[in-house]
């Protein structure tokens, strides 16, 4: 056996060596990240419109519509969660509903997971 | 109705008396709109836009949802302390269920097809059996709760708690609370993206959404 092969062997197993001891050392870091999913929090903090009261979220594009007992509905960007609109509806409202529900092909997998 | 695409009014349909919450089948794209000062359901053709019929339930309805496994349409009737089952394809009212003493916030879990209904007045939530519509539970949840929703994509169930500007989060296989969140001043309205899982809550006295997701 030459010193080249032994080393090139050597080089392979230190290879899976160092995969093993990271995906080790991965395993809490991945645990912890996990851990927390089904502890929700509060993540943003939007300004909407006065009083708000109903709210309902587009299965299609993911806005978000908040009826407010002052008057107009807000339209927020799902994506960055900032007010991209406002309509005037002239009239007081109390709920919103979009209405087309999720289809077989655009709702999401459900994840494996049981939690918030 | 607004348009979607352009945020426009693109027209008014009149309804009952006092009209409270609405929901969407996602089935059919019929639209329920619960009245509360005439104790009816108003049926709006998702296509035609038209009120095609009304249906009588108990008194002060104020929570609506579908099952969108089976079509069915639940109504939390308040002052009846009940909830009325509705045939989504005949319109037929097939049950009422009692369930406390002041149903106001109803959703169905996409996962289970059970229903959660809030008890303003008794501070918890009815689990009830979408199949056999038996009551099999009920949650212990924070004060005055107000509305819930389901997270399609975990099966959490969130619940706002008006007086306590929480939400409460179930766990919709053990229908636990695992978790209580504080939000904004008086917590009432909920909604869940089905895209994202984003929890969207509308707090009424200080005029903002809070956003509940995970922790990045």
């Amino acid at each position: 056996m030459s010193a080249g092969k032994f080393g090139k062997r050597f080089a392979a197993l230190a290879a899976v060596l160092t995969a093993g001891f990271g995906l080790a050392a991965a395993q809490p870091a991945d645990a912890a990240a996990r851990a927390p999913a089904c502890q929700p929090v509060v993540i943003q903090t939007i300004g909407a419109v006065q009083l708000p009261e109903g709210v309902a979220v587009s299965p299609r594009t993911g806005k978000v519509y908040v009826a407010g007992i002052g008057g107009p509905v807000s339209v927020i960007s799902g994506r960055t969660g900032t007010v991209t609109g406002t309509i005037p509806v002239g009239f007081t409202t109390y709920a919103v509903a979009s209405a087309r529900g999720p289809t077989r092909s655009t709702s999401p997998a459900p994840s494996a997971a049981w939690c918030g | 109705m607004i348009n979607g695409r352009t945020g426009t009014v693109t027209g008014t349909i009149g309804v009952g008396a006092y009209p409270d919450a609405l929901a969407v089948s996602p089935q059919t794209g019929k639209v329920y709109v619960t009245n509360a000062a005439a104790g009816t359901v108003s049926v709006i053709d998702g296509k035609t836009n038209t009120v095609t019929s009304t249906i009588a339930v108990g008194a002060q309805p104020v929570g609506v949802a579908v099952s969108p496994r089976t079509g069915k349409v639940y109504v939390a009737n308040a002052n009846a302390g009940t909830v009325s089952v509705i045939n989504g394809r005949t319109g037929a009212v097939t049950g009422t269920i009692g369930v406390g003493q002041f149903p106001q916030g109803v959703a169905v879990s996409p996962r289970t097809g059970e229903v959660y209904v809030v008890d303003h007045n008794s501070d918890n939530v009815s689990v009830i059996n979408g199949r056999t519509g038996a009551v099999t539970g009920t949650i212990g949840v924070g004060t005055y709760p107000v509305a819930v929703a389901v997270s399609p994509r975990t099966g959490g169930v969130y619940v706002t708690n008006a007086y306590d500007n929480t939400v409460s989060v179930i766990n919709g296989k053990t229908n636990t609370v695992t978790s209580t969140v504080g939000v904004g001043d008086q917590p009432v309205g909920v909604a869940v993206s089905p895209r994202t899982g984003k929890v969207y809550v509308t707090n009424f006295y200080d005029n903002t959404v809070s956003v509940i997701g995970m922790p990045r």
